[in-house]
């Protein structure tokens, strides 16, 4: 799952996977805007088929963070 | 005609929004005037239903609320959203649009302090509203999905008499102390100020309705102004998978603010650089230089291939909340795509100027609007000073705090607090800031002294500074000697400690970086904090 999220991130900013980590924090450290972590939600729920209410997105503050909410939303 | 003195467009009068509802019923009746979607399925209102079901909706409100009371409103975008806005103002109620990002002790605070005892919200929102209920007694709480249950309970309706002078609507603003102010807003002041608006630009076609309503400039421009001109309106309610949205919906005009079109500016730079035609595209773009004189529209054949990322129709890009870097309004006009830029403030309606399609100044923020004045108030010897503005559009007021109106509205002068300058033409330019307000690329307005006196709260804060850098939020620190001394790593404890402010406030408000100062800050002579205003 962490791999997959990588490379979506990676992708969507056009940033080499090997520079993310669990760890990284996607304003501070991946120089995302609030507007990029929205657009990048909404290729979680594509590519995972789950549903994220935008409230839900403020608590997505690093990799790891993603990783745990859509693993607990594949699950339900 | 480029770049020329152009006519306004002519405009239907109307005071009132049942006076604007009248006009498009008329002209519009079934034609799609909303669109919302939920994953695959599609649902359309038209102008004759959205006429109907604002008359019986303000019929339910004014019969189970009486009049002049607050009715405040939550929630992502959607056709009940705008329908509460719209038929609470039409029952002589006033509304209260509330920012969804807030949390809900910050919203009660607002209630308690403009007396709203009624919040309508919608289903994602009903924790809040819970926890409201909690902290205001009397308090009720009405979900979005019961609308449709009172519209259908009201058999045939009429309108109810409103006064277009009287309080419609009160906007929560960041006041420049860090406490929000309630402006208050007549019906005439927002219709004044969307007519206004609508004489300097013509909508038409379809848009997608992307930025949240409760920001006054969104709800101007994709709530009002669309109405009137009878554009097919894509409800959008989350900036989630904006591009794919662009893609199916074609538009061919959007409101955004800069944040948005930055974005999109940089996958479309991105995209050039990949596919190695930057050159071809600087030539094409010369080639299309003498026939744009002409008015030959060259550019949306030579550009299609970026057009059409975006659509294929998008013929301009209204951008408001917050200023935006002219080199990207120069790169878009380059592929046929205008940016409309201009300027507003929640005080009047928000609207003051806009640079028209085709009567436009770089580095401008337009000419004031029709029947808008604009002065610069106390010149220097360059002709800058502060941007004054008086018309109908200008607020009623601050809710509850006349001595803060008195101090904003002189002379029938409402004072911005920007400063800026006029050319001959009437064309204003914004050279600074009177107040300290940091206006993010999202459109959204930060006080730096609400944050600062939270981060001065953190043990072992003596001063600190927030400030703006490249569209983020920095706190500078100047820490206690004595906890310098005894923290080992005084970096790490201040982001732990901002960390957890962070997660209190709304995401724009969230700091971004830390800096620790050695030294104290410069001060001015009334040993305040030295800021420098960046544009």
């Amino acid at each position: 799952m962490l791999d997959k999220v990588i490379s979506i991130i990676s992708e969507y900013q056009d940033i080499p996977a090997d520079t993310i980590h669990a760890d990284s924090h996607l304003v501070n450290d991946l120089g995302f805007t609030s507007y990029d972590v929205v657009s990048l939600v909404g290729k979680f729920e594509d590519e995972f088929d789950i549903e994220v209410p935008d409230r839900k997105i403020k608590l997505m503050k690093t990799v790891d963070d993603i990783v745990k909410f859509i693993e607990a939303a594949t699950e339900e | 005609m480029k770049n020329k003195p152009f006519p306004h467009y002519i405009i239907s009068p109307y005071e009132t929004f049942e006076e604007l509802l009248a006009i498009v019923k008329s002209k519009y009746g079934d034609k799609v005037l909303f669109r919302t979607k939920r994953r695959k399925s599609e649902e359309t209102v038209t102008y004759n239903q959205f006429y109907d079901d604002v008359q019986k909706l303000a019929s339910h409100f004014s019969k189970t609320y009486g009049a002049r009371n607050k009715i405040a409103v939550i929630g992502e975008n959607s056709y009940e959203w705008i329908l509460t806005y719209f038929a609470v103002v039409c029952s002589n109620n006033i509304i209260v649009p509330i920012d969804k990002e807030l949390s809900a002790p910050d919203i009660a605070e607002l209630l308690i302090e403009c007396e709203c005892r009624t919040l309508i919200y919608s289903k994602d929102y009903d924790d809040i509203a819970d926890d409201i209920g909690g902290i205001i007694l009397d308090f009720e709480a009405i979900a979005m999905p019961k609308l449709r249950g009172f519209i259908e309970s009201v058999e045939s309706a009429e309108w109810i008499t409103t006064d277009k002078n009287a309080p419609a609507s009160i906007i929560y603003t960041s006041g420049t102390t860090g406490k929000s102010k309630g402006v208050v807003l007549s019906q005439k002041n927002i219709c004044e100020d969307t007519r206004a608006a609508c004489g300097f630009i013509e909508l038409y076609g379809r848009t997608i309705a992307l930025l949240p309503f409760h920001h006054t400039f969104a709800f101007t421009v994709s709530g009002l102004a669309n109405i009137y001109y009878g554009v097919d309106t894509l409800i959008a309610p989350s900036l989630k998978n904006v591009m794919e949205l662009i893609n199916d919906f074609k538009p061919t005009y959007l409101a955004v603010v800069p944040m948005i079109v930055e974005k999109v500016d940089k996958g479309i730079l991105a995209k050039i650089e990949k596919s190695g035609k930057k050159k071809l595209l600087g030539i094409l773009d010369k080639v299309c230089k003498p026939f744009d004189a002409m008015n030959i529209g060259l550019r949306n054949k030579c550009f299609s291939a970026i057009r059409n990322g975006l659509g294929g129709e998008l013929d301009f890009i209204i951008s408001g909340g917050a200023p935006i870097d002219q080199q990207i309004i120069d790169r878009f006009d380059s592929y046929g795509i205008k940016i409309i830029n201009g300027y507003g403030i929640s005080e009047c309606s928000p609207v003051v100027s806009v640079n028209r399609r085709y009567h436009y100044r770089a580095g401008s923020i337009g000419q004031a609007l029709p029947e808008v004045k604009v002065k610069i108030d106390n010149p220097d010897e360059n002709g800058e000073g502060e941007i004054c503005v008086q018309g109908d559009i200008v607020m009623l007021g601050y809710y509850n705090i006349p001595e803060e109106t008195e101090k904003a509205i002189v002379d029938g002068w409402f004072h911005t607090g920007d400063l800026g300058k006029l050319d001959k033409d009437g064309f204003i330019y914004i050279t600074g800031r009177i107040k300290n307000l940091i206006i993010l690329s999202n459109g959204k307005n930060v006080s730096p002294e609400e944050l600062e006196t939270l981060i001065g709260r953190i043990p072992g804060v003596v001063e600190c500074l927030v400030s703006e850098e490249d569209n983020k939020l920095v706190a500078e620190i100047y820490p206690d000697e004595e906890l310098r001394a005894a923290q080992s790593n005084i970096q790490s404890y201040f982001n732990e400690q901002i960390d957890q402010l962070n997660d209190t406030l709304p995401p724009y408000k969230a700091i971004a970086k830390v800096i620790i100062r050695d030294t104290e800050f410069v001060k001015t002579t009334t040993k305040k904090i030295k800021r420098t205003y960046k544009k």
